[in-house]
């Protein structure tokens, strides 16, 4: 049950910390002013994360591991999907 | 004999005449006003004919286009027999002339002009002449009789009557053809009348419908009428809706073969086509008509001089409910879309649209959510009843249903499902600056302008785009799907303000999320409101706003110095809002950047009011602000507020977030409208193409076409025939499914839903909380009728951003088809004003200057003055 928890946590952490990269994509159009915003979260997420798996004891750290991995691969296969979802759409247009 | 003169025929002479000439003649025979007129005869379309041999069988469509060519060519080239010539020349000669009528032009004052129109003979020929025959031809002078008449009877053979009678089984030989050629009325206004509603079949009033110059261009739908309805009892007037009337079939053109389309002038577009006494005299004759045929009757009719004219008089048919297609299945309106969508989908809109939405289903123009799906996914155990009420976003009856765990289980799926998909798309959209989507603009403008995108793909391109580093702003479809979270969220607050301070009134928690600062709709209602500052600041901007006509009020403006600050202003707001429009998801609907004259409406609206208006958003600020000291007080004895002030926190969080995705959903659906108006671009581009290449005769035509068939009349072969007449027939369903109130559900039925509470009140659903009374406003379309006063409360059938404006002046709102979500709840909860949503029929139960309360926490309407209000349910179509 634990790993179970910690594999979520994994994921809940990192689709916090993709967001808060892609802040710099998403504000770039006026970086100038929140940069610093961006900047400061990116960087308390990532100490956290960080953080956390050096406190964690190894067997528990790897669980972690395990969801932000899986994450960023389902993030990934996601955006494959959209793709593949914009052809569907393509062809079911004109 | 060859030619009749229609004094002589009646109804029992519908061989010879045909259905057009014997009725004419029976109306002639009863002593109404119908112009003069003859008919040449079917028989001698049958005699003229015989020598194609026409045969019994035809191989169809192989070997048909040889015998159509040969019909064809012996119809225009062939002789006309002597008789028959003379005789048309006689008949002619003999019809007297018009007296007191507005000559045409100096050359014709002494020349009669004529209307030369088939009759068919058989009945079941009523649908063929739906099929493509051309009716009527105008303004045809005495040489051009010949070659009109040779017209007539050749549209018998166009490939579209052709087709349709053998799609139908009609023996071609057993068709023929009438002709009656009637003296010309160049009427100032025409219009048609129905003793009967033609909708819904009441036969309690006469509806009539009515337009500048010749009558052909409303029976051809290309302008929307006047529209006047007179209760048949009384004989008063009990509505008059007046429409925006851009063109008109000109009546002092030269005669020609087609009627044809020009501007009406700018002062005359929103004038009353018809006044009072006129509307008397035509529903007297209408009244008439009926008794002398013993049926509800549709009669067209011309008016010049102040005379009336009947042209024509035939039985009603009722269109209604036969007209709806009834797919597999079983679907619901979706409400938080329909109410987007008040009208049914042009074709065009329809067929680039219905891809795009999973999910949901394009039923005679209006956007259903399969429920057989919505019952698959929703975990409660509901009836089918209150599962479909759910849907539509009413209450069901079931407060407290039960849950079923299979499908709550997959539910849970489902939405963890989405957290993965779409959870870092959401946190992204978070905390945003109020311009993070400002960047889809320039990229809507690129689309635009990129003329390899055609418009099927316009669509994916602006809202489905799925690149790696694609900034959030430019997704505002995604945007728009994930604002919609503020609806849970304010649910909790709901629950959350009951259990900590249930002293508070009940609707505190959407007292407290009003007054959002940056959404966009509020900002253009409060821009509108600032250029009318200016306006009222400069004596000759005022005086011409308010005196000229709105379409002339620029071009008025520009040369004066003095108006220059107020022209800077206007153009900066259309620059910002210009793509909006009333009806703004319809493509065809035109655009504030195409046509400003809505704008400055409604800035004369303001600038004829004596008081200024200004939103009412300072007052629910105080009211705010009391709110928090009251809950403040009530959760200060409970456990860990004086030191943390831990719940005061947690309300302060969750209502900010509900603020913040409120604006969030307003200030997408903005940028959606931008999408629109790119995709709206390059179909006017193409339109003009087909313009300039007479493939399309009138503007707008192009949004009744489907893309294929667009593509077709675009390529240089096997290019698609009879355009024009699929055009008419797709206009005219669309009028009759825009007069027709859909039904919530199709392929089930929904149990009646009574919408009076006790005979005095109208119920809907609660919108923007707070109580007021006040007059009733009733505004049908702002485009023409935007005159409120301060005060007084609106009542509209639906409203989109374009109202903002009239949210401005008014105290209260009652809308007959919206939502909490909706334009309606969002902008009146913003200006701090109660708002009744959802509330069927209000526009015909109430009338402009009733007294009328409305409890936008209840979600109820009174009238409160002594008679009681009629039920919505018996006023409501069947």
């Amino acid at each position: 049950m634990i790993e179970l928890i910690l594999v979520l946590i994994g994921i809940h952490f990192t689709i916090v910390f993709l967001a808060a990269a892609y802040r710099i994509i998403d504000l770039w159009y006026d970086f100038e002013r929140h940069w610093l915003a961006v900047v400061t979260k990116l960087g308390a997420i990532t100490c956290l994360g960080a953080l956390t798996l050096a406190i964690l004891p190894f067997e528990y750290g790897y669980y972690l591991v395990i969801g932000i991995i899986g994450y960023l691969l389902i993030h990934l296969g996601v955006w494959l999907v959209g793709r593949l979802i914009l052809l569907w759409l393509q062809k079911r247009t004109y | 004999m060859p030619v009749y003169n229609l004094e002589h025929l009646d109804q029992t002479n519908l061989e010879r005449a045909g259905g057009k000439g014997a009725n004419l003649g029976e109306l002639i025979g009863a002593g109404f006003p119908v112009p003069p007129a003859f008919v040449v005869g079917a028989e001698e379309y049958a005699e003229f004919i015989l020598p194609c041999e026409i045969p019994a069988n035809i191989d169809w469509p192989s070997h048909s286009e040889a015998l159509l060519q040969a019909v064809r060519q012996h119809l225009f080239e062939a002789p006309l027999p002597e008789t028959l010539v003379l005789e048309l020349n006689r008949a002619e000669s003999e019809l007297p002339a018009l007296s007191a009528l507005p000559a045409l032009s100096e050359a014709e004052a002494h020349e009669k002009v004529y209307a030369v129109r088939s009759s068919a003979t058989a009945e079941d020929l009523a649908g063929a002449s739906f099929a493509g025959q051309h009716d009527t031809y105008y303004y045809v002078t005495r040489e051009k009789l010949p070659l009109m008449l040779r017209k007539c009877w050749a549209s018998l053979w166009s490939d579209a009557a052709f087709s349709y009678r053998e799609a139908q089984g009609i023996e071609h030989r057993s068709v023929a053809m009438a002709v009656v050629i009637q003296q010309m009325i160049p009427s100032e206004v025409s219009g048609v009348t129905f003793t009967a509603d033609p909708v819904t079949g009441d036969d309690t009033v006469i509806v009539t419908e009515a337009s500048w110059g010749m009558g052909a261009a409303i029976v051809d739908g290309r302008v929307s009428p006047d529209q006047f309805r007179v209760n048949k009892k009384t004989g008063k007037r009990e509505a008059a809706r007046i429409a925006d009337k851009k063109f008109m079939v000109a009546s002092t053109i030269q005669a020609d073969e087609a009627p044809r389309l020009i501007p009406v002038p700018a002062n005359l577009r929103r004038q009353a086509s018809l006044k009072e006494a006129h509307i008397r005299d035509i529903s007297s004759l209408a009244m008439r008509c009926e008794a002398h045929f013993g049926s509800a009757q549709d009669i067209e009719w011309a008016m010049a001089n102040d005379k009336i004219y009947l042209l024509q008089s035939r039985p009603i048919t009722v269109k209604g409910p036969a007209e709806f297609e009834t797919p597999e299945g079983r679907y619901i309106l979706f409400k938080p879309v329909a109410e987007n969508f008040t009208d049914p989908l042009m074709p065009l809109t329809e067929d680039l649209l219905a891809p795009m939405i999973p999910m949901m289903k394009v039923i005679n123009g209006r956007i259903y959510l399969n429920f057989d799906h919505v019952k698959a996914l929703v975990p409660l155990k509901l009836s089918d009843d209150d599962l479909a009420r759910l849907a539509y976003l009413s209450t069901p009856a079931e407060q407290n249903p039960g849950l079923s765990l299979p499908r709550f289980l997959m539910l849970m799926v489902i939405i963890y499902g989405n957290y993965l998909a779409m959870g870092v798309f959401a946190r992204r959209c978070a905390d945003m600056p109020d311009d993070f989507m400002a960047s889809f603009r320039k990229r809507a403008t690129m689309i635009a302008e990129d003329d390899t995108i055609d418009p099927p793909a316009t669509f994916i391109h602006l809202f489905a785009r799925f690149r790696f580093f694609e900034p959030v702003g430019n997704m505002v479809m995604l945007v728009n799907l994930v604002a919609p979270r503020y609806m849970l969220m304010l649910r909790l607050l709901e629950r959350i303000l009951v259990k900590w301070a249930p002293a508070l009134p009940t609707d505190t928690a959407s007292l407290l999320c009003t007054g959002t600062e940056g959404v966009l709709s509020t900002q253009m209602g409060r821009d509108i409101l600032s250029l009318a500052r200016t306006a009222a600041d400069c004596d000759a901007v005022r005086q011409t706003v308010k005196n000229e006509s709105p379409g002339q009020v620029l071009a008025l403006l520009q040369p004066l110095p003095a108006a220059q600050d107020f022209l800077k202003q206007f153009h900066a707001f259309i620059e910002m809002h210009g793509h909006r429009a009333l009806k703004e998801f319809e493509l065809s609907a035109p655009r504030w950047e195409e046509d400003p004259a809505p704008v400055i409406g409604m800035i004369r609206n303001y600038l004829l009011i004596d008081t200024p208006a200004q939103p009412s958003s300072n007052g629910s600020v105080a009211q705010q602000d009391e709110l928090m000291r009251s809950f403040r007080q009530a959760v200060a004895a409970l456990p860990l507020e004086r030191t943390l002030g831990v719940r005061q926190r947690i309300v302060t969080f969750i209502t900010g977030q509900i603020r913040y995705y409120m604006k969030l959903r307003e200030n997408s659906r903005f940028y959606h409208i931008m999408g629109f108006y790119a995709l709206r671009k390059k179909l006017l581009k193409i339109e003009q193409q087909l313009l300039d290449q007479q493939r399309l005769k009138c503007r707008d035509d192009i949004f009744y076409l489907k893309w294929p068939e667009i593509l077709d009349l675009l390529g240089t072969q096997g290019a698609w025939e009879n355009v024009e007449e699929t055009i008419r027939q797709r206009r005219m369903s669309h009028i009759r499914k825009t007069k027709m109130v859909p039904p919530r559900t199709v392929g089930f039925e929904l149990a009646d839903e009574t919408t009076t509470v006790d005979g005095s009140d109208l119920k809907g659903q609660p919108a923007s909380p707070g109580v007021v009374e006040g007059i009733a406003r009733v505004i049908m379309d702002p485009a023409t009728d935007n005159e409120i006063r301060p005060g007084e409360i609106l009542v509209a059938p639906y409203t989109d951003p374009a109202w903002t404006p009239l949210f401005l002046t008014a105290q209260g709102a009652v809308v007959e088809v919206g939502s909490y979500l909706s334009h309606a709840g969002t902008i009146a909860r913003e200006y701090g004003m109660p708002c009744v949503v959802d509330a069927a029929n209000c526009t015909s139960v109430i009338a402009t200057g009733d007294h009328i309360r409305v409890d936008g926490s209840k979600g109820i309407v009174t009238r409160l003055d002594a008679t009681s209000i009629k039920s919505a349910i018996e006023v409501s179509p069947s």
